[in-house]
């Protein structure tokens, strides 16, 4: 990562006590043959104890990169975090040294990634795995960190967990590794957990069992889990407020309900319609679809980003109003959105 | 193995096709030998044991199940792209499992098939109209102007323009890639796509453009699609029938509007709940059943009914019989015992049954 140009003199209203992750105007840029690219911009959200945040969007949309970047994660080369600021109860991670971030990573803030096998090393056995992590943060013996990996082991529902934790990754089903990500990211009891896509792979069954883990995680363990996900089912049964990316940017934020029942922006609301919703092909001719697709990096439109695929735009969505950026607004009820005709449209949620 | 098909008057089957239906497969059955270990030689592992699937013209059967439940390899026998050690496929009345060489190539450009990943199933140095015609040049004998023009049509078929043509992979996205791999499979007039996965790569947007594609392209030529999905919601919206497998077999089928509000097999159920639902009121308020374990090893199937390892109704009798496909109320089979023992269900659905609560609570009741 390197130092952030902006907001280094950040002022402003002092974030309350149980604000645990505050993230302010991230910037992140990557290297490509036309020089620096902007991949995400203007991304500002916060998160609480307890809370769980959905990062939505679709491929391409920066919900990954800004995930990454919430864990010093962005590679660089070819990436930056290029502006903003990222504090952890306070603590600037942006510009942080490898060695520090090191202590932190995995101990106050972990990550559970979508594919099990690319994160657990299939040379060792499961159990040395997270006795590993354990003792990278906690001057333990062996014994003790073997003992904390059986015991996250067992707490996320490997059954006989102390002979799984003698196994290797290849000798457990796709849903077991899971699981022992998840433990792994658990065992230094973390304050925030950020999981990138963590059902996508898995079949419905086995994303329930992962689904049913992740909210006793939030509610036994009072963590603060960020989910970033495309799928706004999985949003709708486990996320208190969600945060919608488009293109690079935050197009929406807002609680639960609010989105699903009263979007605020015309990106959100087309995305819900084009939920297939269980309704028959006997009930519902065409399923909605949003023409087109999502601009790349490099090329995102001047102005609103979606205007091209949106039915609602006018003249006045093609063009900026900061630079060639569309500023959020602040609704009301604590909800943004970054659209220009908030205040002229009707959008449907869904009902 | 019953003749479930033809047992049960499904809406929509028997309406389009003039003769019997576009697919008939009786009795489907895929073993693999797997190498286990150095020396203890090969272990068989029944992929898919005993499959009937019926497809009319214009009809979509949709093909659901977990990873390894035998939903790709069924579809991939149906093909011929693997071969069936056992059972009876005909495509339009024509029987084609025996077909070698000639025949088996004249029979291939009735039946395609449209992968998961457009990615890896375009050639990335091929031009597009290369791509789309190159079954043309295997199957067809045309002069250079009927080539050109008939790859134009297929390219303005899947709504793209003819100046995509001359262009590669790599400059599309994935669901025009999508389009381009659809636009390739219905180049020769087939009489069955087999879509697998096709549309589950796709962002949200995009995959409901292709979806609705597929359903224009279908009522336009008339084409019968066994579309293997595991997306459920997807699988409500463009099927008239869907069929659960389980373990390589049918756990249960029917009419789509049937199975999924009367599910007759507790699999069927435990899969409908499992899928979350985009509205935070209804996804929160409804319960989910949260099926133990994983899919038994398939080498090693339980014995009796092969869904009882995980099964909240499990009954005695399920542990030692297998039970026999049962006609569903609304049309289609359920493979339960829930239907002849204990409630006697007698063709209802598992949703009136009374599920025994699970022992244990919580988390651990993952496994």
């Amino acid at each position: 990562m390197t130092t952030p140009e902006a907001s280094t003199a950040q002022s402003g209203p002092v974030p309350p006590a149980d604000r645990l992750l505050d993230v302010e105007g991230l910037e992140i840029q990557f290297v490509t043959d036309l020089g620096w690219t902007t991949v995400v911009e203007d991304v500002s959200f916060s998160l609480s104890a307890g809370e769980t945040l959905g990062l939505v969007g679709e491929s391409g949309s920066g919900k990954t990169v800004t995930s990454l970047s919430l864990m010093g994660l962005i590679p660089s080369p070819p990436g930056r975090v290029s502006k903003g600021s990222i504090r952890l109860e306070g603590r600037e991670l942006v510009g942080m040294s490898q060695r520090k971030l090191n202590a932190i990573r995995g101990e106050e803030i972990a990550m559970i990634f979508q594919e099990p096998m690319t994160s657990l090393n299939p040379a060792f056995k499961v159990g040395d795995q997270i006795a590993e992590t354990y003792r990278r943060h906690r001057r333990v013996s062996r014994k003790e960190a073997a003992r904390q990996a059986v015991r996250v082991l067992d707490k996320v529902g490997i059954p006989n967990a102390e002979r799984r934790a003698r196994s290797y990754p290849h000798e457990f089903s796709g849903g077991m590794r899971q699981r022992a990500m998840i433990a792994m990211a658990l065992v230094c009891d973390p304050k925030v957990v950020v999981a990138d896509e963590p059902t996508t792979a898995l079949d419905v069954t086995i994303q329930a069992q992962v689904l049913e883990l992740m909210g006793w995680m939030r509610d036994e363990l009072d963590m603060a889990l960020i989910f970033v996900t495309h799928d706004l089912g999985v949003v709708a049964d486990i996320c208190d407020r969600v945060v919608v990316m488009y293109a690079g940017q935050i197009v929406e934020e807002a609680s639960i309900r609010d989105l699903y029942y009263q979007p605020q922006h015309p990106y959100s609301s087309a995305l819900l319609a084009a939920m297939p919703q269980q309704v028959s092909r006997t009930q519902s001719t065409e399923l909605a679809s949003i023409p087109g697709s999502p601009p790349a990096p490099g090329t995102f439109p001047v102005g609103c980003r979606f205007h091209p695929r949106c039915e609602y735009a006018r003249d006045k969505c093609t063009q900026g109003e900061i630079g060639d950026l569309i500023r959020l607004r602040e609704l009301s009820n604590g909800q943004t959105s970054r659209c220009v005709r908030v205040d002229e449209i009707e959008l449907q949620g869904a009902r | 193995m019953s003749d479930w098909t033809h047992s049960t008057p499904d809406p929509g089957a028997g309406a389009g096709g003039a003769g019997g239906p576009t697919l008939d497969a009786r009795d489907l059955r895929v073993t693999f030998q797997l190498k286990r270990g150095m020396f203890r030689g090969r272990v068989p592992l029944h992929a898919v044991r005993s499959v009937d699937l019926e497809i009319d013209a214009g009809e979509t059967l949709g093909l659901v199940g977990e990873s390894g439940s035998g939903k790709s390899t069924a579809g991939r026998a149906i093909l011929r792209l693997l071969e069936p050690d056992e059972g009876s496929i005909r495509i339009d009345g024509q029987e084609i499992t025996g077909l070698k060489g000639n025949e088996l190539r004249r029979v291939r450009r009735k039946m395609q098939m449209v992968f998961q990943d457009p990615y890896s199933s375009l050639d990335p140095s091929m031009m597009i109209a290369e791509s789309i015609g190159e079954p043309l040049d295997v199957h067809e004998d045309l002069t250079a102007s009927q080539r050109r023009e008939r790859v134009g049509e297929l390219i303005e078929l899947v709504k793209l323009s003819r100046g995509h043509l001359s262009r590669y992979p790599y400059e599309f996205s994935g669901g025009q890639r999508q389009r381009v791999a659809l636009a390739r499979a219905i180049a020769l007039n087939p009489r069955l796509l087999v879509l697998d996965e096709a549309v589950s790569a796709l962002d949200v947007s995009t995959q409901n453009q292709v979806i609705n594609l597929l359903e224009e392209i279908q009522q336009e030529f008339d084409m019968a699609y066994l579309f293997i999905a595991h997306d459920l919601s997807v699988v409500r919206h463009i099927s008239q029938r869907v069929a659960v497998m389980y373990l390589g077999q049918i756990a249960e089928h029917g009419p789509t509007e049937r199975l999924f509000e009367r599910p007759g097999h507790p699999y069927t159920e435990a899969l409908l709940s499992a899928v979350p639902l985009p509205d935070p009121d209804v996804q929160r308020s409804r319960e989910r059943i949260v099926l133990p374990g994983d899919i038994p090893d398939p080498t090693n199937p339980p014995t009796g009914c092969m869904f009882h390892t995980r099964c909240p109704y499990v009954m005695d009798v399920c542990k030692e019989v297998e039970p026999e496909p049962y006609p569903m109320q609304g049309g289609g089979v359920a493979r339960c015992h829930l239907h002849t023992d204990g409630p006697k269900l007698g063709g209802g659905s598992v949703r009136d049954a009374e599920r025994p609560t699970p022992s244990g609570a919580g988390i651990s009741t993952g496994f």
